[in-house]
């Protein structure tokens, strides 16, 4: 239309860049409300401590102390490095890495959390005796003679884990408390 | 930077400190440093601190870790003690290097994340609790927490991120976790509504703001001022050619001044400071003048020398020699070979050669030109041989 009043008003504050500029301190604030809940989770787990009443490994609070969380896109993403966690909670299938025949089970306290190889490094010395037609062998200490041996651990094929959906809290409360803390940073940024 | 990339980035540092002579040592240099009580072979350290590293990093557990490590031990020839946790070989000995390097590692990528701007904005808070149950509980956190300015809300011991609670309350002067050996006490985050609630600060507070205090960039390493004179012969006693002191005060690792010489990122010399004081070593000199010099030369390398080691890729040679490839961590061993070597050699009037055997199988060897105060070869040889003049 010809005849049509424009009115322009210039330099207002770019809507974009503003919202770049609130995106990274949200990002933060989510990613850390994400890394609260997982430690506090876990920290809960090692409370129940060990099952067995052997000397207790302190594998959750480890687990705790290994996460660490990152900002990526529209999702942010946890990271838990202690070995083992992955396993406890999805479950699965454990077999000899290659080139070992066998699991090693520790099946006496004074062996707890230690490896066959572990122990002969020390000066201890083992025999493996796996009976013919069985699934499983142990490895028993060599006293002053086979009779007196004490059997250590327990030699497997492979081990099965359940899952244990308790080690990761539900998806919902852990986006909720992502939310929550995104809020909060969007709040102080204005 | 990840847990173990912070291990790794630790210099190696030698001496006969005891854990209460490592306490004694100000927080922003024993931060950088990777140690063990009374422990000076820096072969030792290199292997804990590589090990220290791929534990954090979930590729070694703590079985591996004392297996791999007493090996290393029986190489460098440290034999199996009383058992106590002041033997190396120990299982309570292992575990604490390990536990205490990993968790203050894994402790900083933590605090890392909850320091950032947005991270404070929404968390501005931590409480200290207990995580981790303990056969022996110290039942006197709250008192320790009183007597480092902290307060106490109803039974909670909450402080803002920036309070210097943090770095009073610790044993090793750090603001995050662990806060003294095997505690079993952590943080949990206080979000800003209940950081409110409990009067922590007001709703229209800004956040905390760490850059001021300088956390995020990792501790000062800056004598105090007027301890500059007392701190400085202390330091060389202890450390000798592993630190120096620059024209601001700060106390530096050498062996970071010539990691970064080797990225480029460092000034043009390090100056290593005087070199062999091991009376025993100055004996295998026979020439007395030499002797003296020896011990009181101060060793300095330029940019220009390691970096015409640095490209020499020492191949084998087709003599029957017994070269080995350097690699960035040999040069970095240097501070702790113009320390303490395994052994020193008088190669003409005003040289001496000196070398260490590491735990891979190879013997660094250095020669030194006592009248200049500047290293001439630098070379790493398969143990087996003999060092052969420079």
């Amino acid at each position: 239309m010809p005849d049509a009043l424009k009115i322009e008003i210039k330099e207002i504050p770019d809507v974009g860049e503003i919202l770049d500029r609130q995106r990274r301190p949200m990002l933060e604030a989510g990613r850390l409300a994400l890394t609260d809940r997982l430690v506090r989770n876990f920290e809960r787990k090692d409370q129940a401590g060990n099952a067995r009443g052997w000397p207790h490994s302190r594998f959750w609070e480890r687990v705790a102390g290994s996460v660490t969380s990152a900002a990526d896109g529209d999702k942010i993403v946890a990271t838990v490095t202690e070995p083992g966690a992955r396993l406890r909670w999805k479950g699965g299938e454990v077999r000899p890495k290659a080139g070992k025949k066998a699991l090693a089970i520790p099946v006496d306290p004074s062996v707890a959390h230690e490896r066959p190889s572990e122990y002969t490094g020390r000066g201890g010395a083992l025999f493996a005796v796996w009976p013919k037609g069985k699934n499983a062998g142990f490895l028993a200490n060599r006293g002053t003679d086979k009779k007196h041996a004490r059997i250590l651990w327990m030699l497997v094929s492979k081990t099965k884990h359940d899952p244990d959906p308790t080690v990761i809290p539900p998806e919902d409360e852990l986006r909720d408390a992502i939310v929550r803390a995104m809020r909060r940073a969007w709040r102080a940024a204005q | 930077m990840t847990a173990a990339d912070k291990i790794l980035q630790k210099a190696l540092a030698g001496s006969k400190l005891d854990t209460a002579g490592w306490s004694g040592i100000q927080a922003g240099l024993r931060d950088r440093a990777f140690f063990s009580a009374k422990v000076e072979e820096a072969r030792v350290l290199a292997e804990a601190r590589r090990m220290c590293a791929d534990v954090a990093d979930g590729r070694m557990d703590a079985s591996e870790f004392r297996r791999d490590m007493r090996r290393a031990l029986g190489q460098a020839g440290i034999d199996p003690g009383d058992g106590s946790v002041r033997d190396l070989h120990a299982r309570a000995r292992l575990d604490l290097i390990m536990d205490t390097n990993v968790r203050q590692a894994r402790g900083w990528a933590q605090w890392r994340e909850a320091t950032t701007p947005g991270a404070l904005a929404a968390f501005p808070a931590r409480e200290f609790v207990r995580v981790g149950r303990r056969e022996k509980e110290r039942k006197n956190w709250p008192e320790r927490w009183a007597a480092a300015g902290g307060r106490i809300f109803g039974g909670r011991m909450v402080a803002l991120k920036d309070d210097p609670v943090w770095t009073r309350l610790s044993r090793f002067g750090t603001p995050y976790p662990p806060f003294d050996f095997n505690s079993g006490m952590g943080v949990h985050e206080i979000g800003w509504d209940e950081a409110v609630e409990l009067g922590l600060l007001k709703d229209d507070d800004p956040p905390p703001k760490m850059e001021d205090r300088g956390f995020n960039d990792g501790l000062s390493a800056k004598l105090p001022k007027g301890s500059e004179k007392d701190m400085d012969p202390f330091l060389r006693e202890t450390f000798g050619a592993q630190v120096s002191i620059d024209g601001n005060n700060v106390v530096h690792w050498n062996e970071h001044l010539i990691r970064d010489m080797l990225d480029g990122t460092g000034q043009s010399n390090a100056p290593l400071g005087k070199g062999l004081y091991n009376p025993d070593l100055l004996k295998a000199i026979g020439d007395e003048d030499l002797r003296r010099r020896a011990g009181n030369t101060g060793l300095t390398i330029s940019t220009q020398w390691m970096a015409t080691h640095a490209k020499k890729h020492v191949a084998p040679s087709g003599k029957g020699g017994a070269n080995m490839p350097l690699n960035p961590g040999d040069f970095e061993l240097i501070p702790s070979l113009w320390r303490k070597p395994d052994g020193v050699e008088r190669y003409s009037d005003n040289e001496i050669t000196i070398w260490l055997d590491t735990l891979d199988g190879g013997r660094l060897t250095l020669g030194v030109n006592l009248l200049k105060g500047s290293p001439t070869t630098f070379r790493k040889q398969k143990a087996a041989g003999a060092p052969s003049p420079a």
